[in-house]
């Protein structure tokens, strides 16, 4: 086509926009820095501000020849770094150094348009990790930015003031906001993924599916959050919450972890009791594959419940997910599988002999499981054990340690002690992880665990019972299981304190900004990041057949989008109609009356010239039509132009027709320019 | 439809769209129906990364991938209309710019209306022949100019050029091509210097050319006679004009004593462009030495005058000349 002749751009170069471009661009980078060596990020930093070092001193850019070299460089050591190359951060690492010579290489207007939308694809590699409100943000504001620079460039004097551009980007935001708003709805979604590459794990924080004694007391220092929850069915949670994750039936002495092969035993199915809690949580991606609920989950629309209780979804969380889950109670009469027995009743080899002792004296005398296990808990209720975050560092052997040397810990030393000492009588018994407790959000009536709450608890088997929990934390300090850790307070030292759930929370600014700020997230996630293809076809399967659901969504997408161009126009038009005189309005119309019969107005004649010939082809009506151009002249350039002459016009013009008779008096092109 | 236009409109389309736009003259507003507009490489290469943002968050089915990509197309759509607003409802008005001699250049003023409330940025005017000028019409009226270098002598109109923008992203390129009918007068360019003709009359042989008798400033003074326009400014005798209440110009000895006659058919041995050449080469040294002089051209004598009126009705004679 006539496009423009590919324009090299000027000897000198613009400082501000560049300025912005490099800025966006190093902001648009920046979250998944750390995705690359410290080296590389500061070699890539530095040729951001050698580049704006070579604009601002007007020196030229590097040849291509010169270029070769880095990019070379980048190239070989991006191959040899990553593997397998085209995983997520092989292809991350290649986008963002051809990103950085990208701007090396701004000879024409395009070069600038493809760093602009290099930044984008960057932008957009982030969206594989976090979609948070925050994020959201974030990309406006680069959206912005981006908008800006390429207003900015597209003034080529380079004369506009930037106020001017920034007016130019405003306007071109807002007014993309429906097409976002329309396209976003009305996009025909698609269930999984066109391909797959191994993409960047996202979720670091949370619980391990291993338990050592101290790790769960680091999770009690992170203020993240783990996962929201919303009661959606009649009967929420009465008592204490515990939200159940990876059980740890396998224990070395130091670690308690998950055990494998899990085998169902068909000779033992529960009995599902009656009561039934239904919520929906939004679960935080931790990378692992467990899905939280409240103990005990029965059945959920995203994920199953395998033999040890615990529920797991098919992939693992690498995104914000939500599903729905029922909780209820479980009753087993029969008994354990031999499998099942063998690896909760295995104790470490270094057990030492005082523990066995301790252990066995809990059984003496006792007529059943029953009360020896609540011998054990009274014994942790009772015997002096101490609360705390900072317990002592325990070394090898430390059930042994902990039972009558230290005396001090966080649940996960209790539980696995319990644990020990349950076991040492033949009593089977395992570890539960997962969080106790929750902090409520009136602004939108769910509630938020946070990962400090997380926690570790105890299951015994009991003989027609089945698997029951004792938290011997609970027996501890029975604080904890109604109240919230105060980590301030804990963390100087000492034993914890608590604090009153809803004495402190909900008062305060800092608490109230949390719980909004938490509500608007949730909104968030659920209406924006959580549209997916099954909402898209909750909200029109009514409206198309399933055969034609995307090809009757695409056609409404894009109706909607001309809609909106014709609308914008339509405003146009109307605002520069408005901005018109009244006289000439009335004039305007009168014209189009004539045109309609085929007499159109030259934009060389006046408007006594054009009546002129209008009236050679009309002669009947010659001294009407005369008249009212007259009559236009006079309110147009006349002196006094009031309210009556335009009166008089306007009625002339409404008035005014053609004689019929006369119509084809003249023949001949009189709308070909004289 | 019973419109006796209906038919030529459409005639009127097609061979607009055959044989280009008639020329136009006067003022002439930019509508819809003129205004066309096309992505420029960075639109397409801006389409497809949009493009390739949507089938990213299709695959890996991020919800923000999509808001992006949406988002970024909207900036997109509204720049294109704001492509085509730039330049809707602008008035372009080409004025006659001031003769010029042929191989030189010219300027055709060009005044833009701008009746909306809003500037329109970055309008870019150009030519074939790679003129380009870049301006920004605030409301109301602005003037600028497009500049043409004229080859042959003649009336000229200015032709085709292109109004277009690329305001705001440079993704669009909205233009309007114009076919201006507005005309230049192109005098010949002088040829090389050559001496004056021999041939000179004697001053009262023509009646009328006694009024614009005019010599070299050096001669001696001889007399007044009433200033007519056109007759050179510097020589108007205030003293005596004050007194008078008229304009009287003063006159010199050597007035009296004939003018130079430039005539065509004297010339010989070369063709008719040539000829015009050194007749225009001729008026310009005389009209530079003040000498009288008329111009005879085969069916029309100018003059016997002198100053910038009969120097500028001599050269509008040579370039309006028709064998």
């Amino acid at each position: 086509m006539s496009g423009p002749p590919r324009e090299r751009l000027g000897s000198r170069e613009r400082l501000r926009p560049l300025a912005f471009l490099i800025v966006g661009l190093a902001v648009a980078w920046l979250p998944q820095a750390g995705r690359l060596p410290v080296w590389v990020g500061i070699a890539l930093g530095a040729a951001l501000i050698f580049r704006y070092y070579l604009a601002w001193a007007g020196k030229p850019l590097p040849t291509r020849l010169v270029l070769a070299l880095p990019t070379l460089v980048g190239g070989y050591w991006v191959v040899t770094t990553f593997r397998p190359f085209f995983g997520g951060p092989g292809a991350w690492s290649l986008l963002t150094i051809a990103t950085v010579l990208k701007l090396f290489e701004m000879r024409t207007k395009r070069d600038r348009v493809v760093a602009v939308m290099l930044g984008y694809i960057m932008v957009a590699t982030y969206f594989t990790t976090q979609q948070t409100l925050l994020t959201a943000v974030w990309m406006c504001a680069l959206v912005a930015l981006f908008t800006f620079v390429m207003v900015e460039y597209g003034d080529e004097q380079g004369s506009r003031p930037a106020l001017v551009n920034a007016r130019v980007t405003t306007k071109l935001l807002v007014q993309s906001l429906p097409v976002l708003v329309a396209l976003f709805i009305l996009f025909p979604r698609h269930g999984g993924p066109l391909w797959t590459l191994s993409t960047g794990s996202g979720g670091t924080t949370g619980l391990s599916g291993q338990m050592t004694p101290g790790s769960i007391t680091k999770l009690a220092e992170s203020d993240e959050l783990a996962f929201r929850v919303e009661f959606t069915g009649v009967e929420a949670a009465r008592g204490p919450m515990y939200w159940r994750g990876p059980v740890l039936e396998e224990f070395d002495g130091v670690t308690w972890q998950t055990a494998y092969p899990q085998v169902r035993n068909p000779d033992n199915l529960p009995v599902v009791g009656e009561r039934r809690i239904e919520q929906k949580i939004t679960l935080e991606p931790h990378g692992r594959k467990w899905l939280f609920a409240l103990d005990v989950p029965l059945k959920s629309d995203r994920g199953r419940v395998d033999v040890d209780l615990l529920l797991r979804s098919r992939a693992k969380v690498h995104k914000r997910m939500s599903y729905e889950v029922t909780s209820g109670e479980l009753t087993f009469t029969g008994s354990l599988s031999e499998l099942a027995l063998e690896r909760n009743l295995a104790l470490p080899r270094a057990l030492s002999g005082r523990v066995r002792e301790l252990a066995q004296s809990f059984a003496l005398d006792s007529t059943d499981d029953g009360q020896t296990v609540g011998r054990i808990f009274d014994y942790y209720a009772t015997d002096g054990f101490v609360y705390t975050l900072e317990p002592p560092a325990y070394t090898d052997d430390f059930v042994d340690q902990f039972l009558f040397e230290g005396r001090e810990g966080f649940c996960g030393h209790f539980a696995a002690s319990m644990a020990v000492l349950l076991r040492a009588n033949g009593i089977p018994a395992r570890i539960v992880t997962g969080y106790l407790g929750g902090d409520f959000n009136p602004f939108g009536n769910y509630w938020m665990v946070p990962q400090r709450y997380a926690h570790a608890w105890v299951e015994v088997w009991l003989d027609g019972k089945g698997w029951s929990r004792y938290d011997p934390t609970a027996a501890v300090s029975q604080e904890r299981l109604t109240r919230s850790i105060d980590r301030d307070s804990s963390l100087i030292g000492g034993a914890i304190d608590f604090f009153e759930l809803g004495e402190r929370f909900p008062d305060g600014f800092m608490s109230r900004l949390r719980f909004t700020f938490d509500y608007l997230e949730l909104w968030w996630h659920k209406y924006v990041i959580d549209y997916t293809k099954q909402r898209q076809l909750e909200i029109f399967k009514n409206f198309f057949s399933a055969r034609n659901f995307i090809a009757g969504l695409a056609g409404v997408a894009l109706l909607a989008v001309l809609g909106w161009l014709g609308a914008i126009t339509l405003l146009a038009l109307w605002r520069e109609r408005r901005t018109m005189a009244p006289v000439d309005r009335i004039w305007r119309l009168w014209l189009a009356k004539l045109y309609r019969q085929g007499l159109e107005k030259q934009p060389h004649e006046g408007p006594i010239g054009f009546a002129a010939r209008a009236g050679e082809r009309y002669p009947g009506d010659a001294r009407l039509i005369m008249s009212v151009a007259r009559l236009y002249a006079r309110c147009k350039y006349g002196p006094e132009c009031d309210a009556e002459l335009l009166g008089n016009l306007k009625a002339a013009v409404a008035d005014f027709s053609l004689t019929k008779k006369q119509r084809n008096v003249s023949g001949g092109d009189d709308t070909k320019a004289a | 439809m019973e419109s006796p236009s209906f038919a030529s409109k459409r005639l009127k389309w097609l061979t607009r769209f055959w044989r280009g736009r008639e020329p136009e003259h006067g003022p002439l507003t930019l509508g819809r129906k003129r205004i066309y507009i096309l992505p420029t490489r960075e639109g397409i290469a801006f389409f497809f990364v949009v493009s390739a943002l949507v089938l990213g968050s299709l695959n890996y089915q991020t919800s923000l991938g999509f808001v992006l990509a949406f988002m970024v197309a909207g900036i997109g759509l509204s720049g294109m209309i704001h492509s085509h607003r730039n330049l809707s409802g602008l008035t372009l008005t080409v004025l006659e710019p001031t003769p010029v001699f042929a191989g030189r250049k010219t300027s055709f003023p060009v005044r833009i209306d701008n009746p909306s409330g809003q500037t329109r940025y970055s309008l870019i005017m150009r030519n074939k022949a790679g003129y380009r000028i870049v301006v920004d019409a605030p409301r109301g009226t602005s003037e600028t100019w497009i500049e043409v270098e004229m080859a042959r002598r003649g009336v000229k109109p200015l032709g085709l050029f292109t109004i277009e923008t690329f305001f705001p992203l440079n993704l669009f390129r909205a233009w309007s091509p114009v076919v201006s009918g507005t005309e230049v007068l192109v005098y010949p360019s002088p040829g090389a210097q050559r001496p004056f003709p021999d041939r000179t009359e004697a001053a009262d042989s023509q009646g009328e050319g006694a009024r614009g008798l005019t010599g070299t400033g050096a001669d001696e003074f001889s007399g007044v006679k009433p200033y007519a326009p056109g007759e050179p400014v510097r020589r108007i005798h205030w003293k005596a004009s004050a007194r008078t209440e008229t304009l009287l110009l003063k006159q010199f000895d050597r007035e009296a004593q004939g003018y130079l006659v430039f005539d065509f058919d004297s010339l010989s041995n070369m063709n008719v462009e040539t000829k015009l050449r050194t007749l225009c080469r001729w008026i310009l040294d005389g009209d530079r030495a003040q000498a009288a002089y008329s111009l005879k051209l085969p069916g029309r004598t100018i003059g016997p005058g002198s100053g910038p009126a009969h120097r500028a009705m001599c050269l509008e004679a040579l370039a309006r000349f028709e064998k």
